[in-house]
């Protein structure tokens, strides 16, 4: 059942645990339409936990979770229409090539895609003409995140959910997906993307969250701060919090 | 579905250590099918060429004495069946020759087991035990590679939220390699066809297409089951030595522990032991040949009362041949009643054997594979006894001829010509009925059919768990 939400995704007052581990605390979030909301924390703050609650596949143990007004984990298959999710790591068929690839996804998804269109989103998603056709085996893990931006593009996603989506990429190919990302976010997808790297989360987000130990600490907006004051702030919080 | 197995399919095409797998087994299936119909040609081939020298000596053997033909005796082959190449069963340990007599009841000999290291120590190759141990191990890897890599590689959780059901995930990939499983079956099955174009009546399609289902019934299974022990083991290696510890305990423990069962439940006396309770029921009988026995006289007074006569010599008839059959029915009770406990005792290690199988589904397939070929344990009774009644025929047609052909008593150099000896029909045996193929083959049909309901289930209660 859809439930009138001016929010693309909100959490309200969310805690889980696992076993004695409060994993998060009282989470409490709202992403508009459009919105690219970084969570900042280090390991085990709780953002892939965050970032499994709104995928459906753990159950809150308090509050009330909502991804365009459809509770993911009650009504998994209504909510995960409308999200997509991007892993730290996406792995892709290495025997297919990055169009087979985004073929298989996008048909899973219910899309049908024609070789054109399928050969547009990777190259709007930044993936060179010649490795279409490659095995995506032999892909840099660059070019294996912008396949993984095409199959979230290609769905038309309205949710968007990233995983520490730049680890490891190195500078050049860390700039192109914020970039992407960024483009999404214009074309009206809401992102929330978790992270550890201060730079890039700057370079991307709207809005930044610092998570602690499960707890959402600080919200800051992202154009009000620099990279160096960001770090200041992220450091001073997690540092009073010890 | 479709999309699944199809992207499944692009996977394994373009894996060169898959697809290397795949067609040297597929190779490995079509040599071994065509070897076990060339074997079983060849040696049918021989088996009519004896049993056509051995007619021939019969029928040419001039004017005799129809007794001393029965001493002669014949030599009879058990026919192979059209699908003895594929499953060779017991076959290959029994025997396929028969010698037979008057007096006695002689077992098959000359088994292939008694005369080749290769046959007695690792059996024939022939598809079925491709098919029964080999395909099904192939299966578990690859099932366990492809469910394996979705979850160890997260790719899971990005398929789940593009739209994949998880449990239809895993549902695509067991129909995939359950499907080649059958493809495997199919090769061997068309070889089968092509090659043995003369024997393919309907009984043998019907047959065919049981086997396929019954080992479509097996691959199934073991997909089923290594899917849902790979999806649902978080740790890898668990899933995968559980499923090689079901392989081995289902193909090389259970079927020797419930044997051993069977024969210690249900106890089969020795050789030397059967040998000698026959030798003494045996005794008690008449001695054709032997004027003097007591219990003769018996027999002597009913003919003579019954052609009302004073002596044997009188008699219009050769009392000699009369005796010979007497001694031949009562040799024949003996039979009845030492082999008739012998083949009970085999069919309850045989219903043992099926019951305590609910376990092992791979054992139920054996059963049932050995059975709709008609290379199994039955089979071969069935082909004993149907030789047994026609020996019965054959030395009564014989001991009646020396009794009733125009002979008196005691006339020993008395002999028929041999337009006789040629009228005698051959022996031709017919395989066992669908009916009582079937009515023997249940409790396997039913336990895998238990097995593949039971699998269904497991597969539904998949759910996707972090």
């Amino acid at each position: 059942m859809q439930h009138y939400c001016i929010y693309m995704i909100s959490l309200q007052q969310v805690s889980k645990s696992f076993k004695e581990n409060l994993a998060l605390n009282s989470l409490s979030l709202e992403l508009p339409e459009g919105e690219i909301f970084a969570l900042l924390g280090p390991n085990g703050a709780g953002k892939t936990t965050t970032i499994n609650l709104l995928l459906g596949f753990l159950k809150p143990d308090l509050g009330q979770i909502l991804v365009k007004g459809v509770d993911p984990f009650r009504e998994s298959s209504e909510a995960r229409k409308s999200i997509a999710y991007i892993p730290e790591n996406v792995n892709l068929y290495p025997h297919l090539s990055g169009v087979e690839n985004l073929n298989y996804f996008s048909q899973l998804a219910g899309t049908n895609l024609s070789n054109t269109e399928l050969e547009r989103y990777l190259s709007d998603c930044g993936l060179q003409k010649g490795a279409f056709s490659k095995h995506t085996g032999s892909y840099s893990k660059g070019m294996r995140q912008k396949v993984g931006i095409a199959i979230a593009y290609a769905k038309k996603a309205s949710v968007i959910l990233m995983d520490e989506p730049a680890s490891g990429l190195d500078p050049v190919a860390s700039k192109e997906l914020s970039q992407l990302i960024r483009k999404l976010a214009d074309e009206g997808s809401t992102i929330l993307m978790a992270s550890h790297d201060l730079f890039r989360v700057k370079e991307t987000a709207h809005r930044i969250g610092i998570l602690y130990q499960g707890t959402l600490l600080q919200t800051i907006q992202a154009d009000s701060v620099t990279a160096n004051e960001l770090e200041e702030i992220y450091l001073e919080t997690v540092s009073q919090t010890l | 579905m479709k999309t699944i197995l199809l992207n499944e399919w692009r996977i394994v095409a373009r894996n060169r250590w898959f697809l290397f797998l795949g067609i040297s087994l597929a190779a490995m299936l079509a040599l071994s099918s065509y070897l076990g119909i060339q074997e079983t040609k060849s040696l049918s081939i021989l088996e009519q060429e004896a049993s056509a020298h051995i007619r021939e000596q019969w029928d040419n053997q001039g004017a005799g004495n129809p007794h001393g033909a029965a001493h002669y005796g014949t030599y009879l082959f058990k026919p192979s069946s059209s699908l003895t190449g594929f499953d060779e069963g017991v076959n290959g340990v029994v025997g396929k020759t028969i010698y037979l007599e008057g007096h006695n009841q002689n077992d098959t000999q000359y088994s292939e087991a008694s005369q080749s290291v290769m046959a007695s120590r690792f059996g024939k190759l022939r598809p079925s035990l491709i098919l029964q141990l080999i395909v099904p191990l192939f299966l578990i890897f690859m099932v366990f590679s492809t469910v394996r890599q979705e979850r160890e590689s997260d790719r899971v959780r990005l398929l789940i939220i593009q739209g994949g059901d998880y449990q239809g995930i895993i549902s695509g990939k067991i129909i995939f390699y359950w499907l080649a499983g059958t493809v495997f079956l199919g090769i061997s099955l068309l070889v089968q066809v092509l090659m043995d174009t003369t024997a393919l009546d309907s009984g043998t399609f019907l047959r065919m297409l049981l086997l396929f289902l019954g080992y479509s019934a097996f691959y199934y299974i073991i997909c089923s089951l290594t899917a849902y022990l790979s999806a649902n083991f978080r740790k890898t290696g668990t899933a995968l030595s559980i499923m090689m510890a079901v392989w081995i305990i289902w193909g090389v423990f259970l079927p020797r522990i419930t044997g051993n069962l069977a024969e210690q439940f249900y106890e089969l006396p020795t050789r030397s032991e059967f040998s000698a309770q026959m030798k003494e029921d045996r005794s008690a009988g008449v001695d054709g040949h032997n004027a003097e026995d007591d219990k003769i006289e018996a027999i002597k007074d009913s003919v003579l009362r019954q052609y009302q006569v004073a002596s044997v010599e009188e008699l219009p008839i050769n009392f000699d041949g009369i005796l010979m059959q007497t001694d031949e029915d009562f040799g024949n009770k003996v039979w009845d009643k030492h082999f008739g406990n012998l083949y009970q005792v085999m069919d309850r290690q045989k219903t043992f054997a099926q019951a305590s199988s609910i376990p092992n589904p791979l054992q139920s397939l054996q059963s049932l594979s050995m059975g709709l070929s008609g290379t199994d344990q039955k089979s071969h009774i069935d082909f004993l006894l149907k030789v047994e009644d026609y020996r019965r025929q054959f030395i009564k047609s014989l001991n009646d001829k020396h009794a009733f052909g125009g002979s008196k008593t005691g006339d020993w150099e008395w002999e028929i010509d041999q337009d006789f000896f040629r009228s005698m029909q051959d022996f031709s045996y017919q395989n066992r009925s669908m009916d009582e193929l079937l009515g023997a083959t249940w409790p396997d049909v039913a336990i895998l059919l238990g097995w593949v309901v039971g699998c269904f289930f497991l597969i539904k209660s998949i759910r996707f768990q972090l």
